[in-house]
């Protein structure tokens, strides 16, 4: 690639401040109209507009019958304990997994981000999950897991944590850590990633600065660490959260929901009734209110975060 | 011998000795001898006798057609064909020989379990369903009825021996199931029952003479085992995962304990009654004694086998699972085994009734397919008594309802479960099987796993999901003067088809 | 920070173990993948289970191989990756421009907002109304109907991460470049182009990483061999017979070889890409 104009202008950097920002507006338009439509028509229009008219209707797909429903559906959906629970369950996971792939990423990232032998070995180890296929890490949590025969009892076992089988899937709390844990196991080194761009991206120079301070280790995170990780953290927690509120995998692949409607995240409770027992109706309108719920959260996550940005560049 | 059929045999043998096989000569239609070989078929299961160099079933269907003319008419036909995920072995194994009998091409499509209803609903409510031949599982087939071509004209035209299948099996494939009088949708394909499976070996130790025969001795045959088994190994297990597998299990118990889905002769939703509540109360009774392996009630069909295969169970229901006879998949492979009818209820009701399961499978052809008769010749080659038996024996998972298999001697040698599978048949529990089946299903199969996993009491539970189906059903017109399908008169063949009543194995067909 | 600390002893012995116990832990499952490809099939759930297998086949590859189609799989998911890939960066990094450099009404609640939340909605209630709306384009059961799908999950990703990137290229520069008389469509081929060719090597790879294990619509949305993925051959392997351990696992691991050798190989570009372009 042809780099020779970049150098050359490099130098215009030095009067940015004093140039007025180029405001055309027309090209704008222009510009995002192609992806903006695109989306329109393959998920908006279609996909989310049929799920909103469908919302409406009492629309079974096993008898092709359909009536008119107003807004039976939603009073329904919010009088329904199923799916009230489901929600409280999405929410309860993806909180713990989002909290515990942070606080892991975050603390592995840091050490990662040290000087020591064998560093590159063990950053390239520590992001391997991410480079599985989730359906097939559903058939090995399986056998992980597997009732009587499960390795992680074994090794516990070893270890002298426990004592005979845990039977994990058999407790509602110890079902919700196994499909917890599945997804912290896979998505851990996405946050790993995101964490060490942000910290190789602070200058040696703050943290000269903070030695001559006397800062303490503590200190130095918490005034200078982490407001400059701060942007990349957030919009990898925000992408994770999109999808863990979409949970999924590991339901579909260790529980099915139970034992104890326990596991039935919002996601899997759309797929069951739209999916399995095809009332469609009933299930567009469940995914819009996720949609809705979705919706507001990240707009107050976004516009927080961009404007933290705004102030912190 | 036609000099083409000679051509035909000489290839097939060439290809069979590349493929590492060894066979003196390839029969020109299937013949149970070329496929039942020590590669395919467990060892364990070749003891029991020669297989025999002629053809088992001389006078099925295959045999009588002229494939000759055949090949004439419908050569170079292509069909495309979508079956269900690793269930494609076995029509696959056959591929070659019906492609060289016709001379059409058939095109396979594996479609993963998990998805299939899904899938196959989607691509034809979409009308983008371009195959010619699809499997369905009989409970769904009501929803499918729309886009499947009828075949009774068919059935007559080529003369298929429809009447070999079991009268109920029969039923199964027809628009009103289990009420006399319907079209024909499908063609029976595999004929999965379920069984009680138990281990010699721990039944001997406690001294008991045989497999249980009541759901009392289920319980006491489980407290004897409970002292003698060794570490991991556990009395029973079931299938019961949230999903298809609880409500078929739940029925496994509740039909023998009395309850029954509907009040006798109508629609109206029973499956709260007092039997269903003692039904499910029994198993997480069960389950809390620690009769049934901690695992049941996230196991599926796949996995509990995995568990029996492994010898973790002493007891188990399961399908006629052919193939944990196979050392490569069974540590259990050379174990001696009971195979037995499913135990009988406890309570004033008790009665003997399997549950009829999901797994029934029909065959059934496209409404939108141009090429109707070449793709119902090879549903009938598929579902022809030697291909048929072919491949029971061979472990795919495919089993046979055909009355003349049963009548034949030399066939049951090599099914162990032969004897279970036909005196199994008086007494099974059909599905329900009709279009909203699936949304009742998603209403009861979380209540009745709610239970079992101690979310609450049966008692409050099981109302609540019986309510909600009274629910589906008016909301389908079942309760309304006009049913879209009459209400059969019972669920129970027994009570269904009286002239099962006198199946006995020892001086019946079987011998 | 490890130029403030004097690193004593005990912090180095426990960064270790720290170390060690969690690549222990991330390991585990991939080294069971790996092991169950190739043990036993009768020994896959056994207990006490072999950490390290007694006896070895190679049959789960073999049969894959022959049986499943594995060359038609591997090659589909790579090709329709790839060009899902290049479709959403088509489309999204001029997007991703303007949403950097101009301004206009409805940007940040309108367009921005609107692209991200199509991320939001759970795919399982997308599927019906694409399948009728391929069905009336003729993509079911075709590759394009997939890579349609797939550039429109991570179109969204790629229009915010991209106008990060973009945001931090100093608008000067552009700016100066066009003084010299150059047009604003040049300044886009000549400065920001190639500044943002790191970030738009990563979103690439990260495309392709995000989609590289889709299921639901993978499975519904293709009938036949010839157009399916990975996933798909996988979840086949399940059924009457029972699961295919050995050979799910040989899928998996193989299919695992792609973006594991992108993850480490390109890390420090796709640690570009998601820094956002706040690393320069």
């Amino acid at each position: 690639m042809d780099l020779s104009n970049v150098t050359r202008y490099q130098s215009a950097v030095a009067v940015e401040a004093a140039a007025p920002p180029v405001v055309i507006k027309r090209r704008g338009y222009l510009l995002i109209w192609p992806a903006f439509l695109y989306l329109l028509a393959f998920l908006i229009v279609y996909p989310f507009g049929y799920n909103v008219y469908q919302s409406f209707f009492e629309y079974s797909m096993l008898t092709d019958t359909s009536w008119f429903a107003g807004l039976k559906n939603y009073v329904g959906l919010f009088t329904s304990p199923e799916y009230l629970n489901s929600v409280w369950v999405g929410s309860l996971i993806a909180f713990f997994c989002l909290a515990i792939e942070t606080l892991l990423g975050l603390s592995i990232a840091l050490v990662l981000n040290q000087n020591f032998k064998g560093k590159v070995l063990a950053r390239i180890l520590l992001i391997l999950p991410l480079g599985t296929i989730p359906v097939i890490n559903g058939y090995m949590f399986n056998i992980l897991f597997f009732p009587n025969a499960s390795v992680v009892d074994h090794i516990l076992n070893i270890l002298g944590i426990i004592n005979g089988p845990m039977n994990w899937l058999q407790d509602p709390i110890k079902a919700r850590i196994v499909i917890i844990a599945m997804d912290v196991w896979q998505w851990t080194s996405f946050m790993i990633i995101m964490i060490l761009a942000g910290l190789s991206a602070i200058p040696e120079s703050f943290y000269e600065l903070a030695k001559l301070d006397n800062m303490s280790t503590w200190k130095t995170f918490w005034r200078i660490t982490l407001p400059k990780i701060k942007f990349p953290l957030a919009l990898a927690m925000l992408i994770r959260a999109m999808d863990l509120l979409k949970f999924f995998d590991g339901v579909y692949a260790l529980t099915k929901g139970g034992p104890q409607s326990a596991t039935e995240t919002v996601s899997f409770y759309i797929y069951r009734i739209g999916f399995k027992a095809f009332n469609v109706g009933y299930a567009s309108a469940g995914s819009i209110i996720v949609w809705a719920i979705i919706w507001v959260m990240s707009f107050i996550v976004i516009s927080k975060v961009f404007a933290a940005k705004e102030k912190a560049v | 011998m036609k000099p083409r059929n000679v051509a035909i045999s000489a290839v097939v043998m060439m290809l069979l000795l590349i493929a590492g096989m060894v066979s003196a000569e390839m029969a020109p239609l299937p013949r149970s001898k070329d496929y039942l070989t020590p590669k395919v078929v467990s060892p364990i299961i070749l003891k029991a006798g020669t297989i025999p160099d002629e053809y088992i079933f001389p006078d099925d269907w295959v045999k009588k057609q002229d494939w000759d003319a055949i090949r004439q008419k419908y050569g170079g036909t292509t069909l495309d064909i979508i079956f269900e995920g690793t269930d494609i072995g076995a029509p696959l194994m056959t591929k070659e020989q019906f492609e060289k009998m016709s001379g059409m091409k058939l095109n396979f499509t594996g479609v993963p379990n998990q998805v299939q209803m899904q899938k196959l609903l989607v691509s034809f409510a979409t009308g983008s369903a371009a195959f010619d031949v699809t499997v369905v599982l009989t409970p769904n087939l009501p929803v499918f009825i729309r886009f499947l071509e009828p075949l009774d004209d068919l059935i007559k035209k080529w003369g298929y021996d429809f009447d070999d299948f079991f009268p109920h099996f029969q039923s199964l494939m027809t628009d009103t199931p289990l009420v006399p009088g319907g079209k024909v949708y499908g063609l029976p394909n595999d004929y999965d029952q379920h069984f009680w499976h138990s281990r010699k070996q721990f039944l001997d130790e406690i001294g008991a003479g045989g497999p249980p025969k009541t759901f009392d001795e289920v319980v006491d045959y489980s407290k004897k085992l409970k002292g003698v088994l060794p570490d991991g190994v556990f009395p029973t297990g079931f299938m019961m995962s949230r999903d298809l597998f609880a409500w078929e299990s739940f029925w496994d118990f509740a039909a023998p304990f009395g309850a029954d889905y509907f009040k006798p002769g109508t629609w109206e939703p029973d499956m709260a009654s007092a039997e269903a509540v003692q039904a499910a109360n029994f198993i997480r009774d069960m389950i809390v004694d620690g009769y049934t392996a901690p695992g049941s009630t996230t196991w599926d069909y796949a996995r509990q086998l995995e568990a029996w295969n492994n010898g973790k169970l002493a007891m188990c229901i399961q399908y006629p699972i052919q193939e944990s006879y196979n050392p490569q998949m069974s540590k259990i492979a050379d174990e001696e085994r009971y195979h037995s009818v499913m135990p009988k209820g406890i309570g004033p009701k008790a009665r003997t009734a399997t549950h009829g399961t999901f797994t029934n499978v029909a065959l059934a052809m496209n409404k939108m397919s141009k090429k109707k008769d070449a793709a119902f010749l090879w549903m009938a080659f598929n579902n022809s008594t030697e291909v048929q038996y072919i491949y029971t024996v061979t472990g795919t998972g495919i089993d046979y309802g055909r009355k003349s298999i049963f009548a034949d001697k030399t066939a049951n040698m090599f099914y162990p479960n032969a004897q279970a599978s036909y005196e199994t048949i008086p007494y099974i529990y059909n599905d329900i099987q009709i279009a909203p089946g699936p949304e009742i299903f998603e209403v009861m199969i979380p209540a009745i796993h709610d239970v079992w996993t101690g979310k609450g009491k049966a008692e409050e539970i099981l109302p609540k999901a019986n309510q909600q189906v009274h629910e589906i059903m008016k909301k389908y017109g079942y309760l309304g003067d006009k049913p879209p399908v009459p209400a059969p008169k019972s669920f129970w063949s027994w009570e269904l088809y009286p002239e099962y009543h006198n199946l006995k194995w020892a001086d019946g067909v079987g011998q | 920070m490890q130029r403030v600390q004097r690193e004593s002893r005990a912090y180095k012995l426990f960064r270790i173990v720290f170390l060690l116990f969690f690549i222990a832990v991330f390991l585990l499952p991939i080294w069971w993948m790996i092991k169950t490809s190739i043990i036993l099939r009768v020994d896959t759930v056994v207990y006490p289970p072999q950490y390290i297998p007694k006896g070895i086949e190679f049959d789960g590859y073999i049969r894959i191989w022959k049986d499943q189609g594995l060359p038609f799989l591997y090659f589909n998911t790579i090709r329709i990756n790839i060009l899902a890939a290049l479709l959403a960066l088509l489309l999204g990094v001029p997007a991703a421009y303007a949403a950097s450099r101009y301004d206009f009404w409805g940007k940040e609640g309108g367009f921005m907002f609107t692209i991200l939340s199509t991320r939001f909605l759970p795919p399982a209630t997308a599927l019906v109304p694409l399948y009728f709306l391929y069905r009336w384009l003729g993509l079911v059961d075709s590759i394009w109907g997939l890579v349609i799908a797939y550039a429109g999950l991570n179109l969204p990703i790629v229009v915010w991460v991209m106008r990060s990137f973009i945001d931090e290229i100093p608008r000067a520069m552009e700016e100066s470049y066009m003084l010299d008389g150059h047009s604003r469509v040049a300044a886009f081929f000549k400065i920001i182009m190639p500044l943002s060719a790191p970030g738009i090597a990563a979103m690439f790879m990260i495309c392709n990483f995000l989609t590289w294990g889709e299921f639901l619509l993978s499975a519904v949305l293709t009938t036949t061999v010839p157009h399916q993925t990975l996933p798909i051959g996988a979840a086949q392997l399940e059924g009457d017979i029972g699961i295919l351990w050995q050979q799910i696992a040989a899928i998996g691991v193989l299919g695992a070889i792609p973006i594991t050798l992108i993850i480490v190989f390109f890390q420090r570009y796709l640690v570009r890409g998601f820094s956002f372009g706040i690393l320069k």
